[in-house]
């Protein structure tokens, strides 16, 4: 089974949330952006630890933005959906009741907070609410106790204290494992056991320098209690009554040298973890719960990085293959690490963001793209290796490689001296190649709806150095291979698709600008040097190669642009390599103040801040 | 749920083959229970061992049986069994098993027609829009016995896309299908409707018997012969492509409910399905040596079933030449008299009355007013109406005798009827509110000796007045609660009655018991008197059919395998061929 979906109505900082979700869900977010919130609805539905009365919400929980006083249609609803339960014959028996779609079955409960009926006027305050959880389409199918405790939520919060849990018993999830192991154990031998170790015990209180110890202490405590009142105290490691004898283990590290109390927090974390999901797969086993929903706040508190990535690219990769014994619970992780979203499979990112008002929170997920395996995995590869930064950017640039990376950031501070990166949140992101689509589709609005603008080379179709990507046999062979890209795999994911038929190639294209999509004229270092870069050109090339040749044609070049040669251009760049010296052409023009910025990048760069402000 | 309680239990099986078998069973089973064989007790010990052994939580097992009465009845025998445990168990006539687990929750998202909400039709609704259909198809208004042939088409042919239906006589068809658009039209459905809304959904949707069979693995239905051909097909389909578990259990031998569409064949088809594990109970606790056999002589082919002690027993022809009162008195002044000397022990509730129709009921009523004979009434003439407040009424006052106590009724149980008489409290905050004056009162009287008239009363202005305010349907039920209070006023008939005889349906020991036959399943006496056994009328000369004449046969032998002890059977001038066919066979 898992959760499907989530749907959050006016509350707290959720206005109208509704993702879907896949087999985990991890819930990627800046703080305050509501990741607790979120948690704490489901809990409202899931979690059989939560009382009622925290269930009876307060009239500071309805979002901020409805208008006050609140009316009698006000109501805050939180409603959860599950999907591939109807192959287990236990769940099957828990939602069958709250079906709502029979092929293949979606079952949904629904938690709402809303004034009491029969109200003649509206609500004037918290008396006037009450809170209903019911199961399907029908408000008298009741929903209680009964289906938290066969399904619960389990949470494992932020500010945990992992450590201390395992030091004490009654706390520790160690406990329950270890006690049913202990009913298994032959009484006679446990017997045995306590024997020993009270014998070895005594033998060490024994010890003359020991026993005067205990000698001592018993009698300050007599002095201070009297008689009647005093404690008797001994030596001992472990009480010697076999029933508690087990209760005095202590799982060990490093190979017995150290106790786990002296573990460091994050491996208290991760062992915490790993007994408690034992634990829950007991429960399943044993027939006490069906399924488990464990919540995870803030996975990274405490793991160095490398860490997180390790154990959570494994704990989430539970798909696939394994899909016919599927683990009987789902985890839904709360974060905001780079490091754990790097390694989070698409399917199960949802990312909160800010509205464009910043007056509630908006949730994203990935399933409503319709991506190729391949493309995913491309994707997947990609937020790997940049550590998930286009999950965390409130703007994108898509470029076909590096050098546009390295430069674009000073190409926009040199137009603009306001205009920094950094400050409006906006990533390059290189797609090393031309292969957009995937990553459009990812930013657009059926993805993370984030802004973005793609740059991409014009190509021109009888160049030699031009990229060749589109199919040669694709019968629209235009002038340039950069125009056919624009409309055949970019524009193909922006443009509406009821419009699209009937629309020609060159409207499509000619549209491409108001889509955020922007061509230059032949390739993004022709256009740069065309635009005046010229002389920055031979400055930088100055300090990359020793080749004279290379320092002869662009000192010529820097003298008569016009005796531009493209392909041997291209040629002697290629050969110190693109990137380096992007790099240094990026100095150059730094310390220059040069404002060559090509306008297919000036208008691409006032179209994403007109998207930002 | 002590498990010790059913185990112990079910030492009472084991020296009968039968039961035996039947707890011992593992698969699909089909029990064939004559008069007397402990079917209850067998069926409650089974399903205690199969809640214990095999039902594992979140699953639960479902009871389905005949009515309200039969509810109650297992419930209580349940509880001695120490299964009490609502969660675990489903107890429910078919009717309401219909609606609560099939059509609320599946019918919308099976596109099968039914009113949204569902609000089911009060009787007087349904028999209004049941003659405008009439009249509209046929251009006349009804006579007075029009019902019934249509409501067993529709009970026998439930497929309306059939060949079967089509071939039906087209004019009833077509009054059924209009009566079901009115029906529809004004938001309703009937009890009928209910089934068969039920049935059509278990047929056509594999995703709902999967629901089923998940929440319910097992299902057990007591007096399978009366529940009719759409609760048989869906506990096959059931049970043969959701593989649901079915114990089916009953007496075809008893199947009286022919008008409502039930057959004796459903439960012989069952349990000779060679799924099904077929077992039969044969050991007759109840009846006399002398009983058993003649009650054998009445049917064609009888079950091989046979007195555990051989007790002797008393069967008695009498002509009397006169009408049916004719024949209360004589038995009134003549045999009552004989067996009481003969028993000390016995009391005039050890005697029944038993007929076939409330006029019958009505003479011998007569006869025993005139000799100032209190006695209890059970038929169509019956004062009380069952109405779904009655039910609820009956519950509350079985709650107020015994139920607080012995859990046979629960609060529970009465607070969930009475939710459903509040359909206008539209949430539980409400529902909460309105219901802890009915909580109090009936804690405040908990009492079966209170008379019947004062607990109305008290009902009346602590809860029910404020609910027949709010609840424009309960109209009909208003009515019927005035009629009641009316009846228990000075000199009406039920003056006398306290909570406790109005909890036993009126029934208490010092009563001679007016019972009709149909009535009387499930019911035992020492001895049974039956009346107006007359040729031509039973069976009825215009019973021409074969199978209305065997159901004749069916109902004289649920009369007469009622007794314990001793049965009279009288008439005027001519003997019915059934009494022939036992003077025959006692020859």
């Amino acid at each position: 089974m898992r959760l499907s979906r989530i749907k959050i109505k006016n509350f707290r900082n959720f206005k109208n949330l509704n993702v879907r979700l896949g087999e985990h869900a991890v819930v990627l977010g800046e703080n305050k952006v509501g990741k607790t919130n979120l948690l704490f609805a489901l809990r409202l539905i899931l979690d059989p630890s939560l009382p009622d009365s925290a269930r009876q919400l307060r009239l500071d929980d309805f979002w901020d933005g409805l208008e006050r006083p609140l009316k009698l249609d006000d109501v805050i609803e939180i409603s959860v959906e599950f999907r591939d339960f109807e192959d287990n014959e236990n769940l099957l028996a828990i939602l069958a009741d709250s079906l709502v779609k029979p092929d293949p079955m979606v079952a949904r409960i629904t938690y709402r907070f809303q004034p009491i009926s029969g109200l003649a006027a509206a609500p004037r305050s918290e008396a006037d609410y009450e809170f209903i959880l019911f199961g399907g389409e029908r408000v008298e199918n009741s929903i209680g106790y009964e289906l938290r405790r066969w399904m619960p939520m389990d949470l494992f919060p932020a500010l945990r204290d992992a450590e201390g849990d395992l030091a004490r018993w009654a706390r520790s999830p160690f406990r329950p494992l270890l006690d049913r192991a202990a009913a298994d154990i032959d009484a006679s031998a446990l017997q045995e056991i306590a024997d020993e170790v009270q014998e070895t015990t005594e033998k060490i209180a024994e010890l003359p320098e020991l026993s005067k110890i205990v000698d001592d202490v018993n009698s300050q405590l007599t002095d201070m209690v009297g008689d009647q009142h005093a404690i008797e105290t001994a030596l001992g490691f472990a009480p010697t009554d076999p029933g508690k004898l087990l209760r005095a283990l202590q799982l060990m590290i490093d190979g017995g040298k150290r106790g786990v109390s002296e573990a460091s927090l994050g491996s208290a974390n991760v062992l915490y973890l790993a007994l408690k999901q034992l634990e829950n797969q007991h429960l399943v086993n044993e027939g006490v719960r069906q399924h488990t929903f464990l919540a995870i706040e803030e996975p990274e508190a405490h793991l160095h990085p490398h860490l997180q990535r390790r154990i959570y690219r494994n704990y989430l990769n539970v798909k696939g293959d394994a899909k016919e014994e599927l683990p009987a619970r789902n985890i839904i992780l709360t974060t905001h690490s780079p490091n754990i979203a790097s390694v989070a499979p698409l399917k199960n990112v949802v990312v909160l963001r800010h509205s464009a008002g910043r007056d509630h929170t908006v949730g994203r997920s990935f399933h409503g793209i319709d991506l190729q395996n391949a493309e995913i995995e491309d994707l997947e590869r990609y937020i790997d290796v940049t550590r998930g930064e286009l999950f965390f950017s409130k703007g994108v640039i898509l470029v076909e490689g590096d050098s546009e990376k390295f430069l674009l950031p000073t190409l926009a501070r040199l137009h603009e001296p306001d205009f920094d990166f950094d400050e409006y949140g906006i990533t390059v992101c290189s797609i090393s190649g031309t292969n957009f689509g995937p990553y459009v589709q990812l930013l657009g609005q059926k993805g993370l709806n984030c802004p973005f603008v793609v740059l991409t080379d014009f190509d021109p179709v009888d160049e030699e150095v031009s990229q060749e990507d589109g199919d040669p046999d694709d019968e629209v062979q235009q002038e340039s291979y950069g125009a056919t890209r624009v409309v055949n795999s970019i524009m193909l994911h922006l443009f509406p698709e009821e419009e699209w038929e009937d629309a020609t190639f060159e409207e499509v294209l000619g549209a491409a600008p108001d889509y955020g999509v922007f061509v230059n004229e032949f390739t993004f270092e022709i256009d740069l040097f065309k635009n005046g870069a010229h002389k920055a050109f031979a400055v930088a090339i100055k300090d990359l190669t020793s080749n004279k040749k290379i320092h002869e044609r662009f000192n010529a070049l820097a003298e008569d642009p016009d005796a531009l040669d493209p392909k041997q251009l291209l040629k002697d760049i290629n050969s110190v390599g693109k990137g380096r010296f992007a790099q240094r052409l990026a100095a150059v023009l730094q310390k220059d103040k040069l404002n060559v910025c090509p306008p297919y990048i000036a208008d691409a760069l006032s179209y994403l801040k007109g998207k930002l402000e | 749920m002590s498990s010790a309680a059913y185990i112990e239990a079910a030492e009472e099986l084991r020296e009968n083959e039968g039961q035996w078998r039947a707890y011992e069973s593992e698969e699909n089973c089909a029990i064939l229970a004559g008069p007397g064989s402990g079917k209850t007790k067998t069926v409650t010990i089974k399903i205690a061992r199969t809640l214990e052994e095999e039902i594992r939580r979140p699953q639960r097992l479902a009871c389905i049986t005949y009515s309200n009465e039969c509810v109650r009845e297992l419930r209580g025998r349940l509880n001695a069994l120490g299964v009490d445990d609502r969660s675990r168990i489903l107890v429910s006539t078919v009717h309401s098993f219909a609606l609560t687990e099939i059509v609320m929750p599946y019918a919308a998202m099976a596109g099968i027609a039914v009113p949204n909400p569902i609000a089911v039709a009060a009787p007087s609704k349904s028999e209004e829009l049941f003659k405008q259909a009439y009249q509209t198809i046929k251009g006349v208004p009804p006579g007075k016995w029009y019902r019934m042939s249509l409501d067993r088409l529709r009970r026998t042919v439930p497929d309306k896309s059939s060949a079967e239906w089509k071939a039906s006589n087209g004019q009833q068809t077509a009054i059924i299908e209009e009566y079901e658009r009115l029906l529809l039209d004004s938001g309703l459905i009937d009890f009928d409707g209910l089934v068969l809304a039920g049935l059509q959904i278990i047929e056509r949707f594999e995703w709902v018997r999967k629901c089923l069979r998940s929440k319910f693995p097992v299902i057990v239905i007591d007096e399978y012969q009366d529940l009719g051909l759409p609760l048989h097909q869906m506990m096959c389909k059931l049970m043969l492509e959701a593989g649901v578990r079915i114990i089916a259990v009953g007496d075809p031998d008893q199947s009286i409910y022919g008008f409502t569409g039930a057959k004796p064949s459903l439960l012989r088809d069952l349990h000779s399905m060679p799924q099904v594990e077929g077992i039969h109970l044969k050991l007759n606790y109840r009846c006399a040596t002398q009983i058993i056999d003649a009650s054998k002589a009445l049917l064609d082919d009888p079950p091989d079933s046979e007195s555990h002690d051989g007790r002797q027993g008393v069967i008695t022809i009498h002509e009397v030449g006169e009408n049916v009162e004719g024949q209360a008195r004589y038995a009134l002044d003549e045999l009552v008299p004989k067996m009481l000397e003969d028993h000390p022990d016995w009391q005039l509730g050890d005697i029944a009355f038993l007929y076939r129709t409330f006029r019958e009921g009505s003479s011998i009523a007569k006869a025993a007013e005139e000799r100032g004979l209190r006695y209890f009434r059970l038929d169509n003439g019956v004062l009380i109406k069952r109405t779904r407040l009655i039910e609820f009424l009956t519950d509350a006052a079985v709650w107020c005798t015994s139920g607080w106590q012995t859990g046979n009724v629960t609060l529970g149980q009465i607070l969930k009827s009475w939710r459903l008489l509040r359909p206008g409290l539209k949430n539980e905050a409400s529902a909460l509110t309105a219901r802890v004056p009915l909580i109090r009162c009936l804690f405040e009287n908990r009492d079966g000796s209170i008379p019947l008239r004062k607990w109305i009363g008290l009902l009346y202005t602590s809860a029910l007045k404020e609910a027949f305010a709010a609840e424009p349907g309960l109209a009909d039920e208003y009515e019927t609660l005035k009629n009641l209070y009316a009846l228990t006023k000075e000199g009406k008939p039920l003056e006398h009655f306290t909570v406790d005889i109005f909890a036993n349906q009126g029934r208490s020991k010092d009563q001679i018991s007016l019972i009709t036959l149909h009535s009387s399943k499930g019911l035992e006496f020492q001895a049974v008197v039956m009346v107006g056994l007359e040729h031509g009328d039973f069976p009825s000369q215009y019973a021409t059919a074969d199978d209305e004449i065997e159901e004749a046969a069916r109902l004289f032998y649920v009369g007469v395998t009622r007794a314990k002890s001793e049965v009279h059977l009288l008439y005027a001038h001519t003997e019915s061929a059934l009494i022939t066919a036992i003077r025959e066979a006692t020859a």
